[in-house]
């Protein structure tokens, strides 16, 4: 019995409003979904876009402003509320190291997808 | 001793002024003094996880309860006449319709779940409803076709009293604690959560790790690993044991690693191994509460058995439920893990896997297969040798119920009774499941960026702007106009700069030149002069210097910092070195960056995805 369109498309769209923060953070730890948290480097407001009925596109790009001496191993999204900051994890991968420094620029994009 | 004997009214609250408490409080205290003069009393709250706005909090909170979520076992006296299948109930002094719990007796009422043996509170009626009579209230019993109340052994039974009973039992991760005080073992600890490591230490609570489920079972008798399992078929906890000899008892024990086996990473062969048979009809059977109570529940997926054109039973005891709406609660949710327990395959044979634990998720990736999806480990077994064996699930959530539900429970189950199959008015359970998977996908662009390259000039005391207008461009196919707002034209090659061609002259710190001449140039800047001296040879003074015959082209360079239509002020020499500015100057040239020198680059993007 399948789910219908019509509330995934709702889905979606309370997803879309649900991501709110993108971080890269310094812990390489392998991701987990148990995984809550991130040690953060840096934050910023992602763009959301809802793409179709079923998926959303969240992208952040990182520039040549942001300079770090420890490198960034993983990524994560979470929704926080601008309110009380309660914070609800979303997302967290970890990656090979990667220096930011000034001679580099980073974009992060990510497909949440409702299939 | 003069008694007052309250007149007969239609409220049946009969409130003792002692050794009774129903005060709803408004605060929880650590020192709650009521009641006087009894020994035990239950305190009803309602124990719910919080939410502040749109978000779920992590807190646990105690709210006041509803007083019309539960009733209270009356000690009112009903006398009864037994009928077919049904009680005709009334108080013991009249014949009217009876009241109870403030309210009469009708088919509206809120009708109590049992009828006690006046005398013998063990002996019990399960009620189904209410039909209004002339006389009295006529209750009608459950599975009572062609039974009296003496086969249940309440032959002398002369007054009933309406109620229901309670159980007063422990938060389930708090009984599971209990279940091994002074049990140990070789256990080094019981925890309900996973352990604390970087990534999950701001999420995890001890709070978020607690149920909101209680449970009030006598485990005396039972074993540990059966008591535990029992609990956790009722509030869908999973147990697990690392291997550092911890026993952790939570939600959500599965959890998806960025890891990935498989045949790609050496493998042997695959089988299936599904955990359990394929059902689409669970028959789940509780713990009656009444002498003609039966808990059991029919509870059919409709949409596999259609599918799969033929029906599959599954017969299921779990004495933790004890009414029907539980057992359709867990009957639906055996059904939905019987799906999951399905798509089980045992592996062989694995290279390069021995950091992997049961109760990780990773990417099972077998070409020859067809196999590419993310699977649980349930089971696995490493070798000295480096490989290793897993049994594997289809992940899902909600496998860990699976491993539970089928676990063995013939240590927990109750005593076989008869089962009344013969139902006056029958009840189609029907089940549906609706399923759909939420994926993310990660894509990561970097792009490197070379520093700026020091622009290039003849004497390294000049410093070029590098603010609007004059911001380096990098290395441009173009040429700039001699104006700052003109358009640019297509040329490869230098830049060509605003200039006065009309002599002008200089003195102090001022140049002074035709009316309007310095429009288009910036309010400060550098300019290149340029003169000319005629007839004669100049063999010292400024640099930058050309001789030619009779005439010389002399150049210096300067910075100016205000600007008036007639003049630039605030003149310096830059260069040459120890210079000086002569007083004719025939030409001025605005000093701006080239429009082709190279300066920062940038590299070719370069995606991975995560």
């Amino acid at each position: 019995m399948p789910i219908l369109n019509a509330v995934k498309r709702r889905l979606i769209e309370t997803l879309a409003g649900l991501v709110n923060e993108l971080h890269i953070g310094s812990d390489g730890t392998v991701a987990s979904s148990e995984d809550g948290g991130v040690r953060t480097l840096a934050r910023i407001s992602p763009t959301v876009t809802i793409i179709d009925d079923n998926s959303i596109l969240v992208e952040g790009s990182f520039n040549t402003s942001h300079v770090y001496t420890t490198p960034i191993k993983e990524i994560y999204l979470q929704y926080k509320d601008p309110a009380t900051s309660e914070f609800v994890p979303i997302y967290r991968a970890d990656i090979q190291p990667f220096t930011k420094n000034a001679q580099n620029e980073v974009r992060f994009s990510f497909i949440l997808e409702l299939d | 001793m003069t008694y007052s004997i309250p007149a007969p009214t239609n409220a049946t609250y009969v409130a003792r002024s002692k050794g009774r408490s129903d005060t709803i409080h408004a605060v929880i205290g650590s020192l709650i003094e009521e009641p006087k003069f009894v020994d035990n009393a239950i305190h009803h709250a309602i124990y719910e996880t919080s939410s502040v706005g749109d978000t779920t909090s992590k807190n646990i909170k105690i709210k006041k309860p509803v007083s019309s979520d539960f009733i209270m076992t009356h000690e009112r006296r009903y006398r009864y006449a037994e009928e077919d299948s049904a009680l005709r109930l009334s108080h013991t002094n009249r014949n009217s319709m009876p009241f109870f719990n403030g309210q009469l007796l009708n088919n509206n009422a809120t009708i109590a779940p049992l009828l006690f043996d006046a005398d013998t509170h063990a002996l019990r009626l399960k009620t189904d409803r209410i039909i209004n009579t002339e006389f009295g209230t006529r209750i009608i019993l459950t599975n009572m076709r062609g039974k009296g109340l003496e086969e249940y052994g309440m032959g002398d039974t002369t007054h009933f009293r309406i109620g229901q009973i309670m159980s007063v039992g422990l938060r389930t991760t708090d009984l599971i604690q209990k279940l091994f005080k002074d049990s140990l073992h070789g256990l080094n600890s019981v925890t309900l959560s996973l352990p604390i490591k970087p990534s999950n230490a701001s999420a995890t609570s001890v709070n978020s790790k607690h149920s909101k489920t209680f449970l009030a079972k006598d485990f005396y008798s039972s074993s540990i690993p059966s008591a535990v399992r029992a609990v956790a078929r009722h509030d869908h906890y999973s147990l697990y044991h690392d291997r550092f000899g911890n026993f952790i008892y939570a939600p959500k024990m599965f959890k998806v690693v960025d890891r990935e086996i498989g045949q790609k990473r050496g493998a042997g062969g695959i089988i299936s191994d599904p955990i359990t048979e394929a059902a689409n009809r669970i028959m789940l059977e509780g713990k009656s509460q009444a002498v003609n109570d039966t808990i059991e529940i029919i509870i059919n997926d409709v949409e596999m058995q259609k599918k799969e054109g033929v029906i599959r039973q599954m017969r299921v005891s779990d004495n933790t439920v004890s009414n029907k709406m539980a057992a359709r609660k867990t009957a639906n949710q055996y059904l939905r893990l019987n799906r999951k327990a399905q798509g089980v395959i045992k592996s062989e044979q694995h290279a390069r896997s021995w950091d992997l634990q049961p109760g990780e998720v990773v990417k099972y990736d077998a070409p020859s297969s067809g196999i590419a999806v993310n699977k649980a480990i349930i089971e696995l077994t490493h070798e000295s040798t480096g490989e290793s064996s897993f049994q594997l699930a289809s992940y899902e959530s909600g496998l860990e119920g699976v491993i539970n539900a089928f676990a063995d429970d013939k240590d927990m189950s109750q005593d076989d009774k008869g089962i009344d199959r013969t139902k006056q008015i029958t009840t189609l359970e029907k089940s549906g499941i609706g399923r759909t998977q939420f994926r993310v996908r990660m894509a990561m662009v970097t792009r490197t960026l070379s520093v700026n390259t020091p622009r290039l000039t003849a004497d390294a005391t000049i410093t070029h702007t590098n603010a609007s207008p004059d911001i380096h461009a990098g290395f441009i196919v173009g040429h700039r106009h001699a104006d700052m707002t003109g358009a640019s034209r297509g040329a490869i090659g230098s830049g060509y700069s605003k200039r006065i061609t009309s002599a002008s002259s200089f003195t102090s710190t001022t140049i002074t030149v035709a009316t309007d001449a310095t429009d288009g140039f910036p309010t400060a800047g550098n300019l290149t002069l340029i003169y000319i001296n005629r007839g004669s040879l100049v063999t010292s003074g400024v640099g930058g210097y050309q001789s030619g015959g009779s005439l010389t082209y002399s150049v210096a360079t300067v910075a100016y910092t205000g600007k008036s239509p007639t003049t630039f002020t605030g003149v310096t020499i830059l260069a040459p070195n120890g210079g000086t500015i002569p007083a004719n100057i025939s030409e001025i040239k605005l000093l701006r960056p080239r429009g082709h020198e190279v300066r920062t680059t940038k590299t070719l993007k370069k995606m991975r995805t995560i």
